[in-house]
């Protein structure tokens, strides 16, 4: 696909935006439609699913997705602001739906699907300009984003191209935040030491804000830090491309 | 039924109840080179703990009894190979056993061999991999039980890589023992410490011989 | 609390909470994992040359597993041709009498074992005992292991949960004129000092295998010590042990296993011995074994065999990457998970063999971070397996092929998944319920302590991004 032949996407707006960080919902709107993209928002859509397939409830699971395959029909791109739920339309959808009706479908629905700045980066080749103050951040790259999107080097090459922003990862970057969805109220003691340690790690990078690309590890992450009354700013990455460039187009 | 058959049945109708979808091998990798670079060999030799000695075939008797002098080595346990009859005829005259009598030499192996020398039949460059294959004239235990262990190997027996060295076995057929070695016996289980000699040879002494 | 157990489930909870607290046991994983990581990753400096192994290994396991039953015969056919008697056990009990027999019919009295997960999976050691006899373990970590009366927490290096101050302690406690000393090759020294004895004494050898050649008839072991080689070259009667899953095909499969094995295990090129055996001493050879019996276990590995998906469980040729991976694994260490495998290919393997009722909450210790699926050697998707295996555990598919399935399903969690799948299947009720959520943030029942006790509570937004976007639609075209 090139950037040309997109002028419309579907947005996939995941759930814990809608209810938690919406702002990088309209970030995500924003920069699309910069770049003379129109976005089209299904107001029917909810969730992937991800939470009851995770937890072995395939066919709770199931009945969303079906949904899901449904509502984004038409042949254009799907846009999702997290690897987490990119990853379960693009590589779980198939195998959960395979005996169904909608099996091929759900297989077209996979090869289009795209988290968010894979597409900015790679098919968009979206060039940022960097409004902002000299700020340093800190990147957790979610697991789903890092290893079955492989998506790491897109976010980072997009924070790259802002001139007055320093990029650090935290250290053990590629190590688990300990979120994993209902992992984090199942195995809660277990959950909490990985959490504990990625705050660690978060603070002793000396990053001015922190950032991630996927919602549950930021609610995670500085949830934790917030307790512990060690916040620091922490954005979605795409309200922080979106506010740093400024808005203008 | 007997366990045996019925283990099998239970596969066969695995199988057929639930075939695996076919999965496409990769591509060969690209033929190794035929004549091998010998400074991998020696590099990981050294790295596995190896002292490598590379010599003309003539020489290393010579060598050897030098080393013998400076280390106090002075019992030496061999077999009946090649090597072992070159250095029972050197001229510094070391005290030899040979060892061929598994049931009157073994609680002597174990108590008071301080040495074994022995031909290695080939080896692997690119791991640094001695080939010992257990034969008549080489029981198996001389590489291993002595906390010294010389070796001597020629380097037009030498292979690549272990793909070559097996092919080899491929035709010939394997014998009752075989053995690649990369270096003296090692371990790290205590808190991850690198430490020699854990059960097999201390050290390792290898002439690579032209 | 280092024990194994048939019903790993049981107290699960109390063991992880036991791990956590352990200051001395979170630094000894933490150090080792890290340490074994970096030596894998040196290893393999070529991401794409590693992915090409990867495949390689994959296919090579995946051929051996489509032809198991096939290549089992022709292992048995060309080692009986080679003199290696050959055994078959359907379950632990029947190899454990096997063995027990062996032992018996040799007359045996002093009896070494080489490192092996097979014959931890059996409960050999405590079987022999029960017939009278002693086995000593022979590899180090497992001989200070076994000394201290605890069990392996690691399936490569067995006391990675000890540092070098209580192995002096033990030793100097334990075995007799040993100073106390920190030095480790002073404490590798007494170790070898006190197996050489046995070895020289042994009359049978007890061994594993890591894979058996079809083809050929052939045993191949790896190690680094030699213990391996002591335990089955010393000894007059060799007994090999092996699960059915660990044949190969052919000879030429072994060098990419071997590229494979040792890298994503410790980070070695390539582990000081490559033992290949093909028979017992021939009459014309010195010494070797008099007598090789191979005991092959099923276990329950055909009755993972019958599902294609949960099949390759079976490619896995106990590198341990996975666990060395594993953030949860680096936390507990390997007792507080109760099983002789663990870390994810345990949280696989387990529930198979015991049954979903008995270790099917070993699955829940996972957050699906994929870290274990990208460092297996053979490609084995573990999360994917994991997953299954937790739909498993709920489901009331009477066809499901897994034992104790549906049997971790919970009314509570089943009315939960139901209610969710309602709200998210009709968008205008779900819609009525984030409206809610975010109109009354501060009147929210708390979410459970799970997540509260450590992390701020969970704040909705004023307003939706569902409502963001319904009201721009109206107040802001687009453009």
């Amino acid at each position: 696909m090139t950037k040309a032949a997109v002028d419309r996407v579907y947005l996939f707006g995941t759930c814990l935006i809608d209810v938690f960080h919406p702002e990088a919902g309209m970030a995500t709107v924003r920069l699309l439609e910069r770049e003379g993209v129109e976005v089209i928002f299904p107001p029917e859509q909810t969730c992937c699913g991800q939470p009851p397939y995770n937890s072995g409830y395939d066919d709770q699971a199931r009945t969303v997705a079906r949904q899901v395959v449904e509502r984004f029909a038409e042949p254009i791109p799907v846009i999702v602001p997290s690897g987490s739920c990119a990853g379960m339309l693009r590589h779980h959808y198939p195998d959960l739906l395979a005996d169904d009706p909608l099996a091929d479908a759900a297989r077209d629905l996979a090869a289009r699907t795209y988290e968010l700045h894979e597409f900015l980066h790679r098919i968009l080749a979206v060039k940022l300009e960097d409004h902002g103050e000299p700020v340093t951040v800190v990147m957790h790259t979610a697991c789903s984003a890092r290893r079955e999107m492989g998506v790491r080097e897109d976010g980072l090459a997009l924070l790259g191209q802002l001139a007055n922003v320093t990029v650090c990862e935290p250290e053990n970057a590629e190590a688990c935040c300990g979120f994993g969805g209902t992992f984090a109220v199942k195995m809660p003691e277990i959950s909490v030491a990985m959490a504990s340690d990625k705050c660690q790690a978060v603070r002793a990078s000396g990053a001015d804000q922190l950032l991630s690309s996927d919602c549950g590890c930021l609610l995670n992450i500085d949830g934790m830090l917030r307790k512990q009354g060690n916040a620091l700013p922490a954005h979605h990455l795409a309200t922080f491309l979106w506010e740093r460039t400024g808005g203008a187009s | 039924m007997k366990s045996r058959d019925r283990i099998l049945a239970r596969l066969r109708h695995g199988r057929t109840a639930s075939p695996a979808a076919p999965m496409t091998p990769p591509e060969s990798p690209p033929p190794a080179v035929t004549q091998p670079d010998l400074e991998p060999m020696i590099e990981a030799l050294g790295a596995a703990h190896a002292e490598v000695i590379r010599i003309e075939e003539s020489q290393w008797p010579d060598r050897l009894a030098a080393m013998a002098a400076e280390r106090s080595w002075q019992h030496w346990w061999v077999g009946r190979d090649e090597v072992a009859q070159t250095w029972q005829q050197h001229a510094s005259a070391p005290q030899v056993t040979v060892f061929d009598d598994w049931t009157t030499q073994k609680d002597a192996l174990f108590r008071e061999a301080p040495v074994a020398l022995s031909l290695a039949q080939g080896g692997i460059a690119e791991t640094g991999t001695l080939i010992v294959e257990s034969r008549p004239e080489t029981p198996r235990t001389l590489s291993l039980v002595p906390p010294v262990h010389v070796v001597v190997v020629r380097e037009r027996t030498v292979y690549p890589d272990m793909a070559k060295a097996l092919a080899n076995y491929s035709h010939s057929g394997l014998p009752t023992n075989l053995i690649f070695i990369s270096g003296p016996s090692k371990t790290a289980d205590i808190q991850q410490t690198l430490a020699y000699g854990a059960h097999g040879p201390k050290e390792l002494i290898v002439f690579l011989c032209r | 609390m280092s024990g194994f157990t048939s019903q790993p489930d049981q107290d699960f909870g109390v063991r992880i909470h036991e791990a956590l607290e352990d200051a001395e046991l979170r630094e000894s994983f933490h150090g080792a994992m890290t340490f074994l990581r970096e030596k894998r990753r040196s290893q393999f400096p070529d991401p794409d040359a590693l992915e090409n192994l990867r495949d390689s290994g994959a296919a090579i396991r995946d051929r051996a597993l489509a032809k198991l039953p096939d290549l089992l015969e022709q292992l048995e056919d060309r080692c009986r041709h080679n003199g290696i008697q050959v055994h078959w056990a359907e379950t632990s009990d029947e190899a454990n009498a096997i063995i027990t027999g062996l032992i018996q019919s040799v007359h045996g009295q002093r009896i070494v074992k080489g490192k092996s997960m097979a014959t931890e999976e059996i409960g050999l050691n405590t079987a022999l005992e029960a017939a009278g006899f002693t086995c000593l373990e022979s590899d180090m970590g497992e001989y200070i292991v076994q000394q201290a009366g605890e069990t392996p927490s690691h399936i490569i290096m067995p006391a990675i949960h000890r540092n070098k101050a209580s192995i002096a302690r033990q030793f100097a406690d334990q075995i007799p004129d040993t100073p106390y000393t920190e030095d480790v090759d002073e404490l590798i020294g007494t170790g070898r000092r006190v197996l050489r004895q046995a070895f020289a004494h042994a009359d049978v050898g007890i061994s594993g295998v890591n894979f058996a050649i079809a083809e050929t008839g052939t045993l191949c072991l790896v190690e680094n010590e030699g213990n391996g080689r002591m335990s089955t070259t010393v000894p007059d009667t060799h007994i090999a042990v092996m699960g059915i899953e660990k044949v190969i095909e052919k000879l030429a499969d072994l060098p990419d296993l071997m590229r494979l094995l040792p890298r994503s295990a410790t980070g070695q090129a390539i582990t000081t011995y490559i033992n290949l055996i093909s028979g017992p001493r021939r009459d014309d050879e010195c010494d070797g074994p008099r007598q090789v019996h191979l005991v092959l276990v099923d276990n329950g590995r055909s009755r993972i065999y019958a599902d294609r998906e949960l099949r390759a469980t079976l490619r896995c040729i106990r590198c341990g990457a996975c666990m060395n991976h594993c953030p949860v694994y680096e936390r507990l260490g390997g007792h507080a998970y109760g099983t002789v495998y663990p870390g994810p290919i345990g949280q696989v393997v387990m529930p198979q063999l015991f049954g979903l009722d008995k270790a099917g909450k070993l699955t829940q210790a996972c957050s699906l971070n994929g870290a274990c699926g990208e460092a297996c050697p053979v490609r084995i998707p573990l999360p994917d397996l994991i997953r299954r295996l937790r739909h498993e555990g709920v489901t009331d598919d009477p066809a499901s092929p897994v034992r104790g399935h549906g049997r971790q399903r919970q009314a509570s969690e089943a009315l939960i998944w139901r209610v969710w799948a309602t709200i998210h299947a009709h968008p205008r009720l779900y819609r009525l319920v984030t409206r809610l959520a975010t109109r009354s943030r501060r009147l929210l029942p708390p979410l459970p302590r799970a997540w509260t006790a450590r992390r701020a509570r969970l704040e909705p937004a004023p307003r939706s991004f569902h409502e963001q976007m319904a009201q721009r639609r109206q107040t802001e075209p687009r453009p």
